[in-house]
């Protein structure tokens, strides 16, 4: 029996998809099971085969993980720690690619990898270093002081990613806003800012999850109660409630959705870049 | 309305690269002069250097007689058009022609008006709220052209600005480019390396050639069009400007003893013209020696419907002949071997050509009357326009008796021209 090459393709096609099929249920999966058992009673929590439906259905889960405790409180201090930390880290990332990727200055090239190289350690090895210094700073136990070391850990990454981003931008477009008298300052907000803006839409996405996300420094240098961010909170719903795992995820899904808000807003921006437009037909 | 300067001036880039040397040049008052030559031979570099986008590394470069080698950019009363347009392509046309009033603090009703009258001057008036995204490409250049003309600047600077559109819509805005600079009358220098873009654009055209050790320098010849055709101070001039270009090959004069000169030149002679005697002064030290000889393509014409004295004309054997409706170019060979001086192998490396390519005969065309017909491979004699030879030096390239241009005074040149 010979194949022709259309039903080879058509089989090819049909194992591809069946890859992919694979691969979203694998990635969606542990997330459904989360929605799912938040939204079932205690009870069903572990029973085995687990089903993916809840049924009986209920938000108790919900109404008490939100009530209880202070789970008001750790959502705002994680929302003012996150945005603050990446409003701070686009605009100081931004100033400082544009710097390395348009200004002369001695001893570029070598703070620039200085810099990569901070990128490379892992960020475990530097709790104890960290937790010196914070607290030597007087960082340690305030949001401030979360905040510091949020940016100091995104920045250099971010820094290099949007340095990339600056130097895609034709030098010509640069040199025809100095002719028509614009600063350095002037170019820099009005010419390459804007025109990076997917790039800054990537750094403020990842800084917002890392920063929304981060569980060991904030466990290591937070002790106050009060000062407590959103993934302390979580985890300590665990021990403290002999863990009520329907109420656990329940906090996790409510903890994603400033996550994708951030997401869904600025995810439209690095769609449409328009860098090149400008530029010959 | 200024003058621009350049005295001595000299680049060299970081790397050590010289892009430019010796320049000296004075462009007038209102003047449209127009820097041509093959790609890389410093055009740009040396309109960055008057924009003030390039450090000046030797000489001076003054605006209106004020020395602004230190001055910044936006301080030069200029404006520049990019050969990639450099729009901003987050602003829209009328952002984009705005931008520089609105750094410079005009008032807004100034502004709106400012850019409307360009506007409308470029015919671009329905495109102002566009982003150049949705823009064709001669509708982006005339926005970059908008762009320049609004801040009503001293001097315009363009950097190749047309190269990037097709030929048609070229030769269009070629035209009202000119009309343009009529109406404003603004002190532009425009860099470009078409040279019928120079020819047709430029008051003056100021023909550069990459630096070297040899020659130091990149200005070839300023002149105008007219005597840069006529005139060409050396082989690399007379190679660059025309199209076709000019015919070259080795050949020898003679006098005879009733003091006609004769040109011999493979196995043909003519007599030549006294008027291109005397065009080449000194050129009687050359009598029996070998020089090139430069004959344009319309210097050439069918014996039979040529004026031309019968010791005049060529018999040769035509090849392939392109009939384009208001001409014929007729192509031909001599046997000799092409005739190959340094200048001639840039002009070639310029065409993406080097010396093999020309074989071992040296080619030639004539651009002919079309009312004459002239079959393909035929014997044909031309006549030659014999007034209208050029002679140069074999060893130098240099137009034999060209009033050389040792003297580098910008003062001089400038004077010579009002
Ligand atoms: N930034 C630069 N650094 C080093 N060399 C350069 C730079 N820009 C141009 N050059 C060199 O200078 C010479 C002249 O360049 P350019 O002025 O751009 O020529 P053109 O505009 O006539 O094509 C070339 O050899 C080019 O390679
Ligand atoms: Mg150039």
């Amino acid at each position: 029996m010979t194949i022709s090459p259309r039903t080879r393709s058509r089989a090819a096609r049909a194992f591809v998809y069946a890859l992919l099929i694979l691969g979203v249920v694998i990635v969606t999966l542990p997330f459904w099971y989360t929605v799912v058992t938040s939204l079932k009673p205690q009870a069903f929590v572990f029973e085995i085969p687990p089903r993916l439906w809840p049924s009986p259905a209920t938000i108790s889960n919900y109404v008490e993980a939100l009530t209880k405790e202070n789970f008001g409180l750790y959502f705002l201090n994680s929302l003012f720690v996150a945005t603050v930390a990446t409003g701070l880290t686009v605009v100081i990332a931004a100033m400082m690619a544009y710097a390395f990727a348009r200004l002369e200055f001695p001893g570029k090239e070598v703070i620039f990898y200085g810099l990569l190289l901070g990128m490379m350690i892992p960020p475990v090895m530097l709790i104890i270093p960290q937790f010196i210094i914070a607290k030597n700073l007087h960082l340690l136990d305030s949001l401030t002081g979360l905040i510091v070391v949020y940016i100091s850990m995104n920045l250099s990454v971010q820094t290099f990613l949007l340095r990339g981003f600056f130097e895609g931008i034709p030098k010509s477009l640069e040199e025809a806003a100095l002719i028509d008298g614009a600063s350095q300052w002037v170019i820099f907000r009005r010419i390459a800012l804007p025109l990076v803006r997917p790039g800054l839409a990537v750094v403020a996405i990842f800084t917002f999850l890392y920063s929304w996300d981060e569980f060991p420094w904030a466990h290591v240098a937070i002790k106050e109660t009060s000062k407590r961010t959103l993934p302390i909170g979580i985890a300590l719903f665990q021990s403290a409630h002999l863990t009520e795992w329907g109420q656990v995820f329940a906090a996790s899904i409510v903890a994603i959705v400033p996550v994708v808000i951030v997401f869904a807003v600025f995810q439209r921006h690095f769609i449409r870049g328009d860098v090149g437009s400008g530029m010959k037909g | 309305m200024a003058t621009i300067t350049m005295h001595d001036v000299g680049k060299i880039y970081p790397d050590g690269t010289r892009a430019v040397g010796a320049m000296n040049l004075a462009v007038g008052d209102g003047e449209f002069l127009v820097l041509v030559g093959p790609s890389g031979c410093g055009k740009s570099t040396a309109l960055r250097m008057i924009a003030g986008l390039e450090d000046v590394t030797e000489g001076t470069i003054s605006i209106d007689n004020v020395v602004v080698n230190d001055v910044r950019p936006k301080d030069r009363d200029i404006a520049m058009v990019f050969q990639n347009y450099a729009l901003y392509p987050h602003m829209t046309v009328y952002d984009n022609m705005a931008f520089g009033l609105k750094l410079r603090k005009v008032p807004k009703d100034e502004i709106r008006q400012q850019v409307n009258a360009a506007a409308e001057m470029l015919e671009i008036t329905e495109l102002l709220e566009r982003k150049p995204k949705a823009l064709s490409g001669g509708q982006r250049q005339r926005v970059a052209m908008g762009r320049a003309i609004v801040r009503e600047p001293a001097v315009f600077l363009m950097d190749e600005p047309l190269s990037n559109l097709d030929a048609k819509l070229r030769v269009q805005m070629r035209s009202e480019l000119t009309g343009l600079h009529q109406r404003l009358g603004t002190t532009t220098v425009y860099v470009t390396h078409d040279q019928v873009e120079a020819m047709t654009l430029g008051h003056r055209v100021a023909v550069m050639r990459p630096v070297s050790p040899e020659r130091p320098y990149n200005l070839q010849q300023v002149a105008a069009p007219t005597e840069l055709f006529n005139n060409p101070a050396n082989l690399f001039v007379a190679g660059f400007i025309g199209s076709p270009s000019m015919n070259l090959v080795y050949g020898t004069l003679t006098q005879d003893d009733a003091g006609v000169v004769h040109l011999g030149f493979c196995d043909k002679t003519v007599t030549v013209d006294a008027r291109a005697v005397d065009g080449h002064p000194g050129i009687e030290d050359y009598f029996g020696m070998q020089v090139v000889v430069g004959i344009r393509p319309s210097a050439m014409e069918d014996a039979r419907v040529s004026t031309r004295s019968e010791s005049e004309t060529i018999e040769v054997e035509s090849l392939v002949n392109e009939l384009l409706g208001s001409e014929t170019y007729v192509h031909f060979e001599l046997p000799s071997p092409p005739v190959l001086t340094p200048d001639v192998e840039e002009n070639l490396r310029d065409q993406g050509l080097d010396a093999s390519s020309l074989g071992d005969t040296t080619k030639f065309t004539a651009r002919i009357s079309p009312d004459v017909d002239v079959p393909d491979f035929t014997q044909l004699r031309l006549a030659i326009d014999t007034p209208k030879i050029h002679f140069f030096d074999a060893e130098t390239s240099d137009k034999i008796g060209y009033r050389a241009w040792d003297d580098h005074s910008a003062d001089e040149l400038f004077t010579q021209r009002s």
